[in-house]
């Protein structure tokens, strides 16, 4: 498959999406989704339920095919080898429950020749999580904290979260907020975020992307937005969607 | 290897419930029989303590398809699936996971079969068939979960129906492995057959009646060669299914 990539796409951009369908029986779930991203930016992909922000993660990740359309991370289809420099956070609870905080970090460390222990370490103070507690009788703040804790421990170029505030507690949130804050590496990494919580994550956004049914409805530079319409991002967003 | 016996503990640690169970069961189906030794016949606690033999087909066979089912039913695939690992680290590991399991099973109900043979017969079984019959009983069982673990994988790759399509799969790969096994038998016969001098399973009566020397015995390589191919295919085939097709 990757025979197929031109040299052109694999210097052009870091991360390019084009006009990438996806179809689930009879809905479709993504729409002719194309954009660029380059290092050193957080974007946010806006949107409510079902407008397609799970799926277009999980194509750029990899764990969805595009019907139609293609993704290219550093000129590649996503593949083994992209798994290991993309790091994704799923909304979803997707840890073995009979495990512990420790035992988790030590079953997935190993695998990412990335991981850095001393950012781990620091992400744990912050995060503020036991290691000895079960990850089945963790809350739900503090199931979505190890989640991202995770998840950034990692050296990754790309970072995709979804919905990582999703469902929580505002301590929880804005511990968060704060650790993607604090790890963000502006010169060598991207994060795309996913969220409903636009009030809180708006001022980490550089960019952002906001799908209605499987369509992008409005992207650009966030300031840019925001100068143009004389609006915050979130009265702009009630206005998208009614 | 650190990460493969990692995935490995990861395996053994969850399906420690139903492997306990089922050991258990055997111990006590055992105990239950070294009971009855002295109102019951020698020769029928014997043949008895073979019946839990009758539980390894359907152990490995959920064994194989349950194991991928239970990850995306929990929602863990994804864990599995964000890991930078090919598709065989994730299916050989589980499948290893089933054939340690099977061989404790195995190795427990052989020792009650030794036990109640010493009391049965005047002469002692020699061991090298019982170390035969367990490998191949638990090749077949691990071949059996190679199987359901492609129709669960194989089901996979559908929206819909995906129930019906796992069923039909494992019905048709024991017509699918029949026909390309006798087609690699084929190509391969020119593989010269092995001679081996050794007791067997099939020359067991004789030996516990007679007591005679151990036969020669020739295994047919090609078949033999033809069949592990066969099953090979398919376990990779499983493999890049996951790696490559399978959705979340």
């Amino acid at each position: 498959m990757n025979r197929d990539v031109k040299e052109s796409d694999r210097m052009n951009s870091f991360l390019k999406c084009e006009g990438v369908t996806k179809h689930y029986f009879l809905k479709k779930a993504l729409n002719d989704v194309s954009f660029k991203a380059e290092r050193g930016i957080i974007i946010g992909l806006i949107g409510p339920n079902g407008s397609g922000k799970t799926t277009l993660l999980k194509t750029i990740f990899g764990l969805c095919r595009p019907t139609k359309g293609r993704v290219l991370f550093e000129g590649k289809y996503p593949d083994r080898s992209t798994k290991a420099k993309i790091a994704f956070l799923p909304e979803i609870d997707h840890l073995y429950d009979w495990m512990t905080v420790h035992q988790t970090i030590n079953f997935i460390s190993p695998f990412y020749p990335d991981w850095e222990k001393v950012r781990m370490a620091k992400l744990f103070d912050l995060l503020n999580l036991d290691e000895r507690m079960e990850v089945g009788k963790l809350s739900k703040g503090q199931r979505a904290r190890l989640k991202i804790l995770l998840t950034l421990s990692r050296r990754s170029s790309l970072v995709l979260l979804d919905e990582p505030l999703s469902g929580i507690d505002p301590v929880s949130r804005r511990k968060i907020l704060q650790a993607i804050n604090s790890e963000f590496r502006a010169e060598e990494q991207t994060i795309i975020l996913s969220t409903h919580e636009v009030l809180e994550a708006e001022s980490i956004f550089d960019r952002i992307i906001i799908l209605e049914q499987g369509n992008i409805k409005l992207m650009g530079n966030i300031d840019d937005i925001r100068q143009k319409s004389g609006k915050s991002i979130r009265v702009l967003l009630e206005e998208v969607y009614g | 290897m650190a990460r493969y016996w990692s995935l490995l503990k990861k395996e053994l640690r969850t399906s420690r419930m139903s492997f306990f169970i089922l050991l258990f069961s055997i111990i006590a189906w055992d105990v239950f029989l070294s009971t009855r030794s002295n109102s019951w016949d020698k020769t029928l606690i014997f043949v008895l303590s073979f019946v839990p033999v009758v539980v390894l087909p359907f152990y490995a066979f959920v064994g194989g398809f349950s194991s991928f089912r239970e990850e995306w039913q929990d929602k863990t695939i994804y864990l599995l699936l964000l890991l930078p690992v090919r598709g065989t680290t994730l299916t050989s590991v589980k499948l290893l996971s089933v054939f340690i399991e099977i061989l404790v099973f195995v190795t427990t109900i052989f020792i009650g079969v030794m036990i109640f043979g010493q009391k049965a017969f005047p002469v002692t079984m020699p061991y090298q068939v019982l170390i035969q019959g367990g490998l191949i009983l638990s090749i077949a069982m691990l071949m059996l979960a190679t199987m359901s673990q492609f129709a669960y994988l194989a089901g996979r790759l559908f929206e819909r129906f995906q129930w019906l399509v796992s069923l039909w799969v494992f019905i048709l790969l024991w017509w699918g492995i029949g026909r390309l096994s006798s087609l690699l038998s084929y190509l391969l016969k020119w593989l010269p057959d092995i001679q081996v001098k050794c007791w067997q399973i099939s020359g067991i009566w004789d030996y516990l009646g007679e007591g005679t020397v151990p036969p020669t015995f020739s295994i047919h390589s090609a078949a033999l060669v033809a069949v592990i191919l066969s099953y090979l295919i398919i376990f990779f085939l499983g493999s890049w299914f996951l790696e490559k097709y399978a959705e979340i």
